[in-house]
């Protein structure tokens, strides 16, 4: 076991994948000699050199179409975008083209890629930086999204993005990148797609978010529970695949939901958990499903950063909304 | 922290296909003419002055935590000043990246608005009506089809104005670069592309960007004029520039200029060059300094002395300083601004959630 | 003159901490406005930060090669009064307030009447308990029916969870019970006729009474026969470690007290020393003060075998847990009266079993065998 954060976690799951299958390459902008403007990658080019490790012109639409080639080709390309809002130059190689190419072929070429992308505000980044779009691509079936929160996590799951047979977009909270240490184990594990992390078991109200607004409501949750609140707070982990029973057991032992996500509300993921939860947890509802979401606007500039996306008071908030219903 | 450290050209500037009047020791080569007015020189001057000034004080503002992500010009003056004033920005537009201040200035910015911009109040950095001018643009390259898109629309309107696009060596290499490029040729806009090549793209040297010889050389391949240009060469750059400028007013198309410069500081405030260049590298660049160059020609001429640049340093730094004022007196940003300018009315869900939160902020 | 903070930069966007590499002003050094204050290094960026005011350097508030995180304080820098307002920007004056809200799509609008909304769940425990939705009274807002109203009401119908929160008493058992759970339990039980004890006790327990002022229990008993077959076998009367095995030439016995809440162990030191009346003497205080909760600290430490008087609550056979660090722990069950065999003959006789529970890695069945024999002997021939 090591202390590690995020980014060492991720550092630490592509240099040991490296080592362990010759085929896996990475590549992006400045992943190189740089490291990564993140340092995800940094060392590896010293360690695997520049064949496996590739610095790439700066066009992201190329970078996810010569991903797909270099999967049928025979290698395990790990696809760097430097941030996840830059995808949008290269949405129609992700959505039309990643996505769909098993079932396009007829299963002649499944492609084994993951392609690695920070997101999330609350740091003043520049515009499109902070862009919380995870949503726009589940509506591209045979991608599956990975959004790691915490650092165990980080590791264990891009080691299972990297082996998987299918097309991952694995989503990094950026804001968390450096954020607390924890133990993480040294040798080889992955943490399996489709199984959500209970965060905290409580019995009143289930909270159910991913990526960095796990944090956001772990911080709500010691508000709550200065309130005598107990709440059950869910990591989806992943949103393709989506555990089901786990969110829908919470929710009939509760009788409430509040889903929290840092993407606007109108038809963001946090939709799709709502209409699910109305689906299979009707007959256990006591209160309607609330949401906490950014507005619906663009990006706003850096002053009103804070006040836009969902902060821990917030969560509380709509927490304290369905059990005073 | 071991990296291999990166080597990349500073071009062949003894080749004649790029164009350079002035050597790096300030005289004029043989059998060339000055070709460009002595105000202009003078105006030109003050301009980098300001710029390199400008960087110097934002990266101080950033480090301080008082202004946001700053992107500085410097070693780059002499292309981008050059290049913009050769325009005239009653009628012409500009379309930037991120990297060309001075030009913004030149085209009626206002200064203080950039650093509106800078400390987080966008909307009192708002270009002003009369300003002739696009916003910066982020995502790399997604600025010139909007580039064409504008000089193919004044083009079928007959209305007068020639477009500036500047972009860099690294967005030469996005599919929205290729894309506004073929179409320009095609509709024949009056557009000039200009392309600051300042040999990184954050720490992507440039012979990784592209296997192409010199990045003017596409221009053929789309059917238009490509020129290539000694950037820190302000007399180069100038005359280079008009000749694309009247092609293009003349109704005879676009042309693409690559100006070989050198990129002095670092990508941005959260970027660090010292883990992926070359000390040695950054050192020769820093002898070939565009305004240097430009100081001992005017020097040499006699329009430039200690006193002159002691007065223009201090001018620079003045209008930087009530710049800054300014700003630091302008009021806090509104919680209803978040809401303004998505459409031109919002929509019954935004207004509610307006509501929503003008009720928050008032309790 | 006022103080004025000079805070830690954010230099890169996930950067949230830095380290002071080098402060290039020395406290009490004047400083000028942007003048190079300090060299501050992240894993991203290293930077000279300017200082963002002119005035002295009155404090260094993080010494070279320390780190802090982004925004707090590095220096203090004292200045002079009117120092323009350039604080960074602090964002909106929204004041996060516990109202929260937040954009929330469809606002359902005011209930008129509260009573009328029935949630799905509450519709359908009614439904299930066979409950009239009008009957039951309503607690949530405007006197709508919540499912708790319904449990409620059902409450005594069905059989309910309830928690009982752990006390510190409980945690700290909890805690040396599973310590005890590390050694390797193995148990041997003996039945032992007690009757000549039985019989001596009943002979003398009104004259000690009188004598010593406290009555005389079985256990004064237990407790010499224990210490002499501890003596006999000191292997029992020790603790493992891992470098070796500690035997104790003295013995503090403990004696098991349940209490209300839980199980004490205080300790009689030395008992192998002490005489019947002063054994008696000493259970007597250590059980009255144990009941009371007046045990301290040196009451219940440094024991080195424990007795288990499990017969006191009826019971025939009981395997006890080790107090850890010892070697064992012997119960002494109930006594009854029952029919064995002596020589060709069945009589009614007076019979004890008592129970040991050992650490195997210390004893195996021979030195415990051993040992329990000795007891077995000591009881049954019981002269006073």
């Amino acid at each position: 076991m090591s202390r590690m954060n995020i980014i060492e976690a991720i550092r630490s799951a592509l240099a040991s994948e490296m080592e362990r299958d010759e085929r896996v390459v990475v590549l992006g902008l400045d992943v190189g000699a740089l490291g990564g403007v993140f340092r995800a990658s940094d060392g590896l080019l010293g360690r695997f050199g520049p064949g496996r490790v590739i610095d790439t012109p700066l066009a992201e639409a190329a970078i996810i179409g010569s991903s797909i080639g270099l999967a049928v080709s025979g290698l395990v390309p790990v696809a760097e975008i430097q941030f996840l809002g830059f995808t949008h130059q290269a949405f129609h190689q992700i959505g039309a083209q990643l996505a769909r190419f098993r079932y396009r072929s007829r299963g002649r070429f499944p492609l084994q890629v993951t392609v690695r992308a920070p997101m999330g505000g609350g740091t003043r980044t520049p515009e499109f930086h902070p862009d919380a779009i995870e949503a726009q691509f589940v509506q591209s079936p045979g991608l599956k999204i990975a959004m790691p929160a915490t650092p165990v996590d980080a590791k264990g799951m891009l080691l299972a993005a990297i082996r998987d047979p299918d097309p991952v977009l694995f989503i990094e909270p950026e804001r968390l990148y450096r954020a607390d240490r924890m133990e993480v184990p040294d040798d080889d594990y992955v943490v399996d797609f489709g199984a959500a992390r209970i965060v905290r078991s409580g019995t009143d109200v289930t909270v159910i978010a991913w990526s960095a607004a796990v944090e956001v409501c772990e911080r709500a949750c010691e508000l709550l529970t200065a309130r005598g609140i107990s709440v059950e707070l869910i990591d989806l982990r992943t949103l393709v695949p989506l555990d089901v029973e786990t969110v829908t057991a919470s929710v009939q032992k509760t009788g409430r939901a509040v889903v929290v996500h840092e993407a606007t509300l109108t038809a963001g993921f946090g939709a799709e958990v709502a209409a699910l939860i109305q689906h299979e947890c009707f007959f256990s509802l006591d209160a309607p499903v609330e949401r906490v979401a950014s507005y619906d606007t663009p990006y706003p500039p850096a002053a009103f950063e804070l006040a836009w996306l969902p902060f821990p008071q917030r969560v509380a908030a709509a927490v304290r909304k369905t059990v005073e219903v | 922290m071991t990296q291999s450290i990166r080597r990349s050209s500073l071009g062949p500037l003894a080749d004649p296909q790029v164009h350079q009047l002035l050597r790096p020791d300030g005289t004029l080569r043989e059998s060339s003419a000055q070709a460009v007015g002595d105000d202009v020189l003078l105006e030109g001057m003050h301009w980098m002055l300001l710029s390199r000034a400008f960087d110097v004080r934002a990266i101080a503002l950033q480090r301080q935590g008082r202004a946001g992500v700053v992107s500085p010009a410097s070693g780059q003056e002499a292309s981008v000043v050059g290049s913009a004033l050769a325009f005239d920005p009653r009628v012409d537009w500009l379309v930037p990246q991120y990297r060309e201040l001075p030009a913004y200035l030149i085209w009626g910015f206002p200064l203080e608005h950039v650093f509106h911009n800078l400390t987080g109040r966008p909307l009192l950095g708002r270009i002003p009506d009369h300003v002739k001018m696009l916003p910066t643009q982020v995502a790399i390259a997604a600025q010139l089809p909007h580039a064409v898109g504008l000089a193919w629309g004044l083009k079928i309107q007959k209305k007068d104005g020639v477009v500036l696009a500047y972009f860099g060596d690294g967005a030469s290499s996005e599919g929205d670069f290729h894309e506004a490029c073929n179409l320009a040729g095609v509709t024949q806009a009056p557009i000039v592309f200009f392309l600051q090549n300042n040999q990184w793209a954050i720490s992507t040297p440039r012979q990784l960007q592209s296997a192409a010889r010199y990045l003017a050389d596409r221009a053929a391949g789309y059917g238009f004029a490509g020129e290539i240009v000694d950037g820190n060469d302000f007399l180069a750059v100038h005359e280079v520039t008009e000749r694309a400028v009247e092609r293009a007013r003349s109704g005879k198309g676009p042309t693409l200029i690559e100006a070989i410069t050198y990129r002095l500081s670092f990508h941005n405030t959260t970027d660090d060059p010292t883990r992926y260049q070359d000390p040695d590298l950054l050192e020769s660049a820093k002898a070939n300094d565009p305004i240097d160059r430009l100081e001992r020609y005017l020097r040499l001429r006699g329009l430039w002395d200690d006193d002159r640049h002691a007065k223009a340093v201090a001018s620079a730094e003045a209008r930087i300083e009530e710049a800054v004022s300014k700003v630091a007196a302008a009021p806090r940003p509104e919680p209803h601004e978040l809401f303004d300018n998505i459409f031109a009315e919002l929509t019954p869900a935004q207004q509610r959630q307006r509501q929503e939160l003008l009720d928050r902020a008032t309790e | 003159m006022v103080m004025m903070a000079v805070a830690m930069p954010r230099l890169g966007e996930s950067v949230t901490e830095g380290a002071v590499e080098r402060w290039l002003k020395a406290e009490g050094e004047a400083v000028q406005l942007d003048e190079p204050l300090v060299e501050v290094v992240t894993d991203k960026v290293t930077a000279e930060i300017p200082s963002p005011f002119a005035g002295t350097l009155a404090q260094i508030l993080v010494p070279e090669g320390e780190t802090t995180r982004v925004g707090e304080p590095l220096a203090h820098i004292e200045v002079a009064a009117d120092v323009s307002d350039l604080a960074p920007s602090a964002g909106l004056t929204v004041t996060v307030d516990a109202t929260g809200g937040g954009p929330a799509g469809q606002d359902p609008g005011v209930i008129p009447d509260g009573r009328g909304l029935i949630s799905p769940v509450v519709r359908k425990l009614a439904a299930d308990y066979g409950l009239d939705l009008a009957s039951i009274p309503g607690t949530g807002s405007d006197g709508r029916v919540t499912r708790q109203d319904v449990l409620a009401l059902v409450a005594d119908r069905v059989p309910r969870e309830e928690l009982i929160p752990l006390t510190a008493v409980r945690r700290q058992a909890a805690a040396h019970l599973a310590r005890s759970a590390t050694i390797p339990h193995a148990w041997a039980m003996r039945e032992v006729d007690v009757t000549g004890l039985v019989e001596y006790r009943r002979e003398h327990k009104a004259e000690f009474l009188d004598q010593h002022g406290i009555p005389l229990t079985f256990l004064p008993f237990m407790i010499e026969v224990v210490c002499e077959a501890l003596q006999a076998h000191p292997l029992m009367n020790s603790s493992w470690t891992d470098d070796a095995i500690i035997v104790k030439h003295y013995v503090n016995l403990g004696i098991a007290i349940a209490t209300e809440e839980t199980v004490v162990v205080p300790v009689i030191r030395a008992a192998d020393t002490l005489s019947r009346a002063e054994l008696a003497a000493a259970l007597h205080d250590l059980t009255t003060r144990a009941r009371q909760n007046h045990l301290r600290p040196e009451d219940v430490q440094g024991g080195t075998f424990t007795l288990n008087n499990t017969g006191a609550l009826g019971g025939v056979m009981g395997m006890s847990i080790i107090n850890h660090p010892q070697a064992g722990i012997l119960n002494t069950e109930s006594i009854r009266r029952r029919p064995v065999v002596r020589g060709d003959a069945v009589e009614i006789r007076h019979m004890m079993n008592v129970t040991l529970s050992f650490d195997h890695r210390i004893l195996d069945g021979l030195h415990a065998g051993r040992f329990l024999n000795s007891v077995q002997q000591k009881l049954e021939h019981w002269e006073g």
